[in-house]
């Protein structure tokens, strides 16, 4: 996985140029990593939980995404921004590099993974390159506004 | 229909337990945990698994490494490389794909190591999504008791 702020990022950066919701867009894309609720559970000592696993699996997240959407006026419309943001995740953790195995894209019919080794979980880049895109949507957005805005007075 | 939302979520929940429950009954057949694979070692005796521990030791003359494949196991193992170690420090965090030999040792076909304090940062650096996250949600949604959803704020509108 990659942090959670390159994923925030990721999802943000997406939602602003896609003109999608961007606060669900967001919460979208850490919807994956909602697996990490484990970690709490060997710290309490109890090992070897696999219950949440399908969380972090396409079908798992898109069905929280769903459960999520359900609480906002517009189903459609928040299913559609929080599972963009689903997307981002996985297509994020598609790159990275492991010994073996990788997404099971086709959970549950397959438990076949698949995964292109390109990126390292701990490099630091990734979020460098996440923060200074983010940096320059924003800057484009920003400049964009004051454009539009100063052409209405 | 008044309950469409109830019932759906409801079907929603209810699918999402499901494939939990069956992932969690079936992982070990398909894609074993160390936790699992340590428990039953018997059963994966000369076969290709994946592991991932903590390096107790490391032997550049021997090319292996001495790890704790989890936390609840106190024995380690003895994992024979061909990749250089010679960066490799006690504490880094090791992924093995290899050929499970016997209960104390393991050859390694692919290794993937990861230095502490690079493994450490990938948490601390994932800190700042939390405030990030719930800042441009609540930003832009407010919970309403009575209807039970959220709602666009106003000025988000």
């Amino acid at each position: 996985m990659p942090d959670w702020f390159t994923h925030s990022l990721i999802g943000w950066i997406t939602g602003k140029t896609t003109k999608q919701d961007v606060a669900l867009l967001v919460i979208g894309a850490l919807i994956p990593d909602l697996v990490k609720i484990t970690l709490l559970f060997t710290w309490l000592g109890i090992h070897d939980i696999q219950f949440f696993d399908p969380l972090h699996l396409p079908i798992g997240a898109f069905l929280v995404a769903g459960i999520i959407a359900l609480f906002f006026q517009d189903i459609k419309k928040a299913f559609l921004s929080l599972g963009i943001g689903v997307t981002t995740h996985f297509i994020l953790d598609f790159f990275l590099v492991h010994t073996h195995g990788g997404i099971k894209l086709l959970f549950p019919f397959s438990w076949d993974g698949w995964q292109v080794y390109l990126l390292r979980s701990d490099d630091y880049r990734m979020t460098i390159v996440a923060i200074l895109a983010a940096f320059l949507v924003y800057a484009v957005y920003w400049y964009y506004e004051k454009r539009k805005k100063s052409h209405l007075q | 229909m008044k309950h469409q939302r109830l019932i759906l979520g409801s079907i929603l929940i209810l699918l999402l337990f499901s494939l939990m429950l069956y992932y969690s009954l079936d992982y070990s057949n398909h894609e074993p945990s160390t936790y699992y694979i340590l428990s039953h070692y018997e059963e994966f005796i000369t076969t290709n698994v994946i592991m991932d521990g903590v390096v107790q030791n490391v032997d550049t003359t021997n090319n292996t490494l001495l790890v704790q494949f989890d936390v609840s196991f106190e024995d380690s193992i003895l994992v024979s490389t061909t990749e250089p170690l010679q960066t490799v420090q006690q504490g880094d965090i090791v992924e093995v794909y290899g050929n499970f030999t016997s209960r104390n040792h393991m050859t390694a076909e692919k290794l993937l190591i990861y230095e502490q304090w690079k493994y450490d940062m990938i948490f601390i650096r994932s800190l700042p999504a939390i405030p990030f996250a719930l800042y441009l949600f609540f930003r832009s949604y407010r919970f309403n008791l009575g209807t039970r959803r959220f709602e666009r704020r106003q000025k988000h509108a």
